[in-house]
């Protein structure tokens, strides 16, 4: 048995290229003096990601009434929090695009993962939470950690499907009983190595058990919740193929009401495609 | 009177009671005849089903009866089933999310035949 999820991510080179766009983004959005100039900059030194940045905010993603044509542009009407956060996701989603999966199909993956992330969205804008980018981006994360177990413990990963198919439990908890630790612990490690904002490493670590969550609790309990939901909205898969387990102190918590399921389930089916799409092209029509 | 899903609906039927929010605001008054126009606020609303007259609830049938297959919905029900089996079917959140996974798979099912 694995003694901890970090050892799954030594040596691996995919992983440790994205670090270097993301510890420049880090730095610049962490210090305070960085100006609207420098994160753009940063930016358009990659000229795929700033096509992309541009894509989505000129999309009915934002649904801003006029062109957006320059990153510093963006960066000005979005904000500077909310770029970082989607050039995280957009950067995340092509690094893993073409991942040969033998468990689950990249599309499928990816169309849960971004159906939990507009479902995530949509709650955090109902309850009128600011930077809905970051309940966006942590549902982009939060399922990562299973891509990174199918590619170093397959064997593992297949006796988990086993273990699932023979005792019906969610598959989280067999990741649990077989690896030592599930794909939340892994995604959260994952996440550290980035050095990406602590609120997106407890969100992943806990959006199966979001009361255990301290500082991020809400957060992980929206994610949780919008996790549910995209489950039940049979929108791809990351493996799982059932509606996971449900905490009830999290759904009290985010104060959901049934009656909302509709337009949510009416507003994800609506963007999905068109989202997918978006973040997934280069740049290049 | 019953109360028929806001998915079941069909124009002609009905309203037997007034449908309001939650803050008491009337949206369709008892009396009134749905359309397809109302069908739509009321789901824009977020109501999940309304009081239907009797008599004409029995005149007009519900929306989903032309593809309401009873073998497609034994095998809709069956796949609900495995998909909400870690989760407890008497909470509110799970019933609602199974009824409209029901709907969805039911809707898929019948298209492809």
């Amino acid at each position: 048995m694995l003694h901890n999820p970090r050892e799954l991510l030594d040596g691996n080179e995919t992983l440790s290229s994205v670090s270097a766009v993301f510890d420049r983004l880090n730095e610049a959005i962490a210090s305070q003096r960085s100006t609207v100039g420098q994160i753009s900059s940063i930016i358009m030194q990659d000229p795929g990601l700033s096509a992309r940045i541009l894509r989505i905010v000129n999309s009915a993603y934002f649904g801003f009434p006029r062109k957006i044509d320059t990153v510093s542009r963006a960066v000005m009407v979005v904000g500077t929090q909310q770029v970082h956060d989607l050039t995280t996701a957009t950067s995340v989603i092509k690094l893993f695009q073409h991942i040969p999966a033998r468990f689950v199909s990249m599309s499928s993956f990816w169309k849960h993962s971004v159906a939990c992330g507009l479902a995530a969205r949509v709650i955090a804008g109902m309850r009128r939470e600011t930077n809905v980018e970051r309940y966006f981006v942590a549902s982009i994360l939060h399922d990562l950690g299973r891509l990174i177990m199918y590619d170093k413990i397959p064997e593992l990963m297949d006796e988990t499907f086993l273990a699932v198919e023979q005792d019906p439990m969610p598959m989280f908890a067999a990741e649990q009983a077989i690896v030592g630790f599930d794909h939340a612990a892994v995604g959260a490690a994952l996440i550290e190595a980035w050095k990406l904002p602590s609120s997106l490493e407890e969100i992943v670590r806990y959006h199966h058990t979001p009361k255990l969550a301290n500082r991020h609790r809400l957060e992980a309990s929206v994610v949780h919740v919008a996790d549910i939901i995209a489950h039940a909205m049979l929108c791809g898969s990351s493996g799982e193929s059932n509606v996971p387990t449900i905490d009830e102190e999290a759904w009290t918590l985010v104060g959901l009401k049934p009656e909302f399921f509709p337009q949510i389930f009416d507003l994800v089916d609506r963007q999905l495609e068109g989202v997918l799409n978006m973040f997934h092209s280069d740049g290049s029509e | 009177m019953s109360k028929i899903a806001i998915d079941q609906l069909n124009e002609g039927m009905v309203v037997e009671d007034t449908v309001t929010d939650l803050h008491g605001t009337i949206l369709l008054q008892k009396g009134v005849i749905i359309s397809l126009r109302s069908v739509k606020l009321l789901k824009m609303w977020g109501i999940l089903e309304v009081s239907i007259n009797d008599a004409s609830a029995a005149e007009h049938p519900l929306a989903s009866d032309p593809r309401l297959d009873p073998r497609i919905a034994e095998e809709a029900r069956i796949e609900v089933a495995a998909l909400f089996q870690h989760t407890d079917r008497e909470n509110l959140f799970v019933k609602e999310l199974a009824r409209l996974a029901t709907n969805r798979i039911t809707k898929r099912k019948s298209e492809r035949e």
